[in-house]
């Protein structure tokens, strides 16, 4: 298959999965639940009349199939509902939320590939060894640590303790926030040249960042650990070897090149780890992201948001796992071959 | 004894010795074993009644009388950690368990009969394996509602699918062995073929998942808890706990949120030893590498 008829073939999954999960939503909520009126319109608001006002509104009256049509059309428009426990609607919360969770996820995802992939490359050369137990053990803990748990543990001590470091939120009070260009708090305080700014958010950030990302630091290390020791007992590196090639350039260009590939296939369903993770790390942290919108929905029974807000998540995932795929395959010929 | 109960016998057996060359899987499976003397006795064993309140001793600090401490309510933090045991345990155990079974069924079915229906099957599987699975999981348990059993249902439908592409791999390659058309040759009914042919040979995978699983099951169900999605209070239960303990973090009271997340923590880090070792054991592919010489710098 050539690389074009494979991204037609990409592109055409890919809407189809969207299409997909718009119709499964559609079906956990509206068909499922025995009155969606009154679920979204929340505890508070559940006289007759409202209810019936939202009926109209949601367009619960009409067939289901035309629901099905008026629900994902609205989607593509943008029209994701209306917070009641915020007061705005859906996607002006998500507009303002969403770059703070992008941040985070992105300082996350640094921490991680910067200290899970060499230590599962150490692990794997010198498997077998104290070194390997101990980046081992430390992974399986890693791997099992509830984040939530581990932020509160941080907290306690680093917070509550020792008093190094802040315990929430993204910004000291006595400090202003930068003014909005990206949305993004360390890059909108570096370009209007606010080290203070920059360097107290980073502050911030670093507590959360460290335990959203301890998971996927653990998972790093065992995949990277496995795809290495596979490759190292490949015969070309045996050849290699025996022709006297030096440790260090065989690693380098025989082993990591080949076992790395497996390793960022495995990036896409870190998205998902950490959009999910948001929902409870934001949360601990007071950081007002899209992760402690739906949580702070949850508590509220503020229906709309909590289904907008995975429903964007999980486009968001597709998206990057399907970026993602075409980046591998552009890598790696073998792959659209299939 | 039967032929099948023997070569059952064996087969425990069998991975039995297996494991007991493996020290981290040992230690997992003893200390697991431990946990579920607890889950089992928690009512024989635990000081106090879990939701009892006793307004003299509230966030007392860990003392002999009170080993773990109490909380806001003066309940005993202990007995609440042996009684949540078995909340979490339960609805960790019956997730992986329905997921597992429906997963393998449809798994089975995609696998066995290439039509229609193995066509249908698998689109699903793939629309669900889509979805990140904590995220349908929040989006099912916010729309039918908090609770064990709710969060249980919910979690059960984002899991199975990764059983059932899991069996369906399984089923095809399976398939193309020679026992399978020798099977057929002598002409066995499809459901012998099934459970006495195929099956057998696609258990091992799935049983090393079921064995991963339990420790993401046990998660999954505390940080639904965590949310406000799961085990309602007063029910002891560890994310409950976690999460009701966040409120007094920042008066010192460390020990309602270290027990319960230690006892979490311990419980998952033995699944997953136990599932390494399984999967050391069930693939022997991993052993070879053990072998390979370590590079020199």
């Amino acid at each position: 298959m050539g690389l074009a008829r494979y991204l037609l073939y990409r592109t055409l999954g890919l809407l189809l999965v969207v299409l997909g999960v718009l119709v499964i939503t559609f079906v956990i909520t509206r068909v499922i639940p025995g009155d969606p009126a009154s679920l979204f319109a929340g505890p508070q608001h559940s006289d007759p009349e409202t209810l019936e006002r939202i009926r109209t509104l949601m367009g619960l009256n009409k067939p289901l199939y035309q629901q099905l049509i008026d629900f994902i059309t609205a989607f593509i428009k943008g029209d994701l509902g209306f917070s009641w426990h915020t007061g705005r609607s859906v996607a002006e919360e998500l507009a303002d939320r969403f770059p703070i969770t992008f941040e985070l996820s992105m300082l996350s995802l640094i921490f991680s590939i910067t200290v899970g992939i060499p230590l599962g490359i150490i692990s794997a050369v010198k498997h077998e060894s104290s070194i390997d137990y101990v980046i081992r053990t430390l992974s399986i803990v890693g791997v099992g640590i509830p984040s939530f748990w581990l932020g509160l543990l941080l907290i306690y001590f680093f917070g509550f303790n020792l008093k190094l470091l802040p315990i929430g939120g993204l910004l000291t009070p006595t400090l202003t926030r930068p003014p909005k260009i990206t949305g993004l708090l360390l890059l909108d305080s570096l370009l209007t040249g606010k080290i203070d700014v920059f360097n107290d958010v980073l502050l911030h950030y670093l507590m959360p960042a460290f335990s959203l990302g301890i998971g996927i630091v653990s998972h790093l290390i065992r995949l990277t650990r496995a795809s290495v020791l596979e490759v190292l007992q490949e015969p070309y590196v045996v050849t290699a070897v025996a022709k006297g090639l030096p440790p260090r350039k065989l690693l380098i260009e025989h082993v990591l090149r080949n076992a790395l590939m497996p390793v960022t296939s495995w990036t896409g369903m870190v998205v998902g780890y950490l959009l999910g993770g948001s929902i409870l790390i934001e949360n601990i942290f007071g950081i007002p992201g899209v992760g402690s919108f739906v949580f702070e929905s949850i508590m509220h029974l503020d229906y709309a948001p909590i289904l907008s807000s995975v429903l964007l998540m999980a486009i968001i995932y597709f998206t990057i796992n399907f970026v993602l795929d075409i980046l591998y395959a552009v890598l790696d010929p073998r792959v659209r071959l299939k | 004894m039967s032929g099948a109960m023997k070569r059952g016998f064996q087969r425990l057996l069998f991975f039995g010795r297996e494991l007991l060359n493996h020290p981290s899987g040992l230690t997992g499976l003893a200390v697991l074993m431990f946990l579920l003397l607890v889950v089992i006795l928690a009512p024989l064993i635990s000081p106090y009644d879990p939701v009892a309140q006793d307004w003299s001793s509230v966030l007392t600090p860990p003392s002999w009388s009170h080993p773990f401490g109490t909380d806001q309510y003066g309940r005993d933090v202990m007995s609440r950690i042996f009684w949540g045991s078995r909340v979490t345990f339960a609805g960790g155990l019956l997730t992986v368990l329905i997921a597992s079974l429906v997963g393998t069924t449809l798994g089975l079915i995609a696998g066995f009969y290439e039509s229609v229906i193995s066509y249908v099957i698998m689109r699903l599987t793939d629309f669900f394996l889509a979805f990140p699975s904590l995220l349908l999981a929040v989006l099912i348990a916010a729309t039918i509602g908090p609770g064990l059993i709710n969060a249980t249902l919910a979690l059960v439908v984002s899991w199975w699918p990764w059983y059932s592409r899991l069996v369906y791999g399984q089923v095809l390659s399976i398939k193309q062995e020679p026992y399978i058309e020798a099977a057929r040759a002598i002409g066995a009914p499809s459901t012998r073929i099934v459970f006495k042919h195929i099956l057998p040979q696609a258990l091992p995978p799935v049983l090393v998942q079921f064995t991963m699983d339990l420790s993401y099951a046990l998660l999954s169900m505390a940080t639904l808890s965590f949310i406000g999605l799961g085990t309602q209070p007063p029910t002891p239960e560890w994310g409950v706990m976690i999460s009701e303990a966040r409120g007094y973090l920042l008066k010192g009271c460390w020990w309602l949120f270290l027990w319960p997340g230690f006892f979490l923590l311990l419980s998952i880090i033995c699944f997953i030893m136990l599932g390494d070792a399984l999967n050391d054991i069930l693939n022997p592919k991993i052993k070879m590498v053990m072998k390979v010489r370590r590079l020199r710098f």
